[in-house]
């Protein structure tokens, strides 16, 4: 059958309208695809991260468990530790032993008929107070201690001569 | 028409709402999967390292803590002077235990007076170079040395010895906890190279029959 239109032809939309009519109708649709896969990729998102997230702290209950069982070593370790960081704090601390040493190297070249009288050591210094019979016996001694190489400095403090000892020097090395 | 651009109105709109809670929700439930992560690495390198530590963390335990201990060690000190100035043939003439005092914060220190005579200045100086060796571990002072007039030494000095409180809490068990460092495994070496105090275990004497218990 022939198909009769009976509305007038003055009423009939014009071509652009049409054409506009449909693009908008497919770019609803298109947009409603969008929003749908837009949701689908935020709610899907949601949902990995929010089991990924469960399951690990499923595996930190377990790993707190295990370490809670441990717990006697922990302390161990912490205490190790807390009494290591102090001892390093103490083992700084400015002390005599280097200067010991010094005295050590002194006493190595100390040559025969010089003898020490006193020696006071600090944690700077050695002071020390030799005697001896003569004065080619000093001179030996300085002598050492300049190829010794191994003093800072060191200052006489005294010079004298006592009839009964000989000759005492006194001496400080730093 | 009117259809399709309400359709696209609606749309932009829920989008825009979408975009925006979506986008947050989405991100934070990244950042607590991301912190849920990093808290599980801490807690799994914990327990790793106490597995790694747990047979030999006893020995270190008794070395640090009888080298610093948490009492004041008077008199294992003062015990082990006595030790070595015995071992290097000197007389030990006076001890004075003086008031103690805050070295730092949690670490208290007492200052040890000593004085020593001996015959030979080589049996003096041994004896101070072997303060450094032996737990708990301390400090020299000021030394002087006299020679007397038969010929002997006399030396004094002040030997400072340490100690300190025990950690009162465990960190939380979701804190970092690290291995000694390479500084801090130098430091357990030489303090386990340390002579250590020999104490004596008194056993309680039994019950025995005693014939004549006046006498």
């Amino acid at each position: 059958m022939a198909r009769i239109n009976l509305l007038p032809q003055e009423l009939k939309p014009k071509g652009y309208v049409l054409k506009l009519s449909k693009t908008l109708n497919k770019l609803a649709l298109i947009s409603i695809a969008i929003l749908l896969a837009a949701a689908f990729v935020f709610l899907g998102s949601f949902i990995f991260f929010s089991q990924q997230t469960k399951a690990s702290l499923g595996r930190q209950e377990s790993l707190k468990s295990e370490i809670r069982a441990l717990e006697a070593t922990e302390q161990k370790l912490i205490l190790v530790k807390d009494r290591i960081q102090k001892i390093g704090k103490v083992l700084n601390v400015e002390n005599t032993t280097e200067e010991l040493g010094v005295l050590k190297q002194i006493v190595e070249i100390l040559p025969e008929g010089v003898s020490f009288n006193s020696v006071g050591i600090s944690d700077s210094s050695v002071e020390l107070e030799v005697t001896a019979p003569n004065l080619l016996s000093i001179g030996q001694f300085f002598l050492s201690i300049v190829n010794s190489q191994g003093f800072q400095k060191v200052t006489v403090t005294g010079f004298s001569y006592k009839l009964e000892t000989g000759y005492v020097v006194g001496l400080i090395f730093f | 028409m009117a259809i399709p651009v309400a359709v696209l109105l609606v749309v932009a709109i829920l989008f825009i709402y979408l975009t925006k809670v979506g986008y947050s929700r989405v991100t934070k439930q990244i950042s607590e999967y991301k912190l849920a992560q990093k808290t599980e690495n801490i807690l799994s390198g914990k327990l790793g390292l106490l597995k790694k530590v747990e047979s030999e963390i006893a020995d270190d335990t008794d070395s640090t803590i009888l080298a610093l201990p948490d009492k004041n060690p008077a008199t294992w000190s003062i015990s082990q002077l006595r030790l070595k100035s015995i071992e290097n043939g000197l007389t030990m003439d006076s001890i004075n235990v003086a008031n103690s005092n805050s070295f730092e914060e949690n670490i208290n220190s007492i200052a040890i007076g000593v004085q020593i005579t001996g015959q030979e200045l080589a049996q003096i100086l041994s004896f101070l170079s072997s303060l450094p060796t032996f737990a708990p571990i301390s400090t020299t002072g000021e030394i002087q040395m006299e020679k007397g007039q038969d010929g002997g030494w006399a030396a004094n000095t002040e030997v400072s010895i340490y100690w300190s409180k025990l950690p009162p809490t465990l960190p939380a068990i979701d804190e970092t906890l690290n291995d000694l460092s390479n500084e801090e495994k130098t430091v357990l070496n030489k303090v386990s190279s340390l002579t250590k105090p020999t104490f004596t275990v008194l056993e309680p004497s039994g019950p025995k029959e005693r014939l004549t218990p006046f006498n």
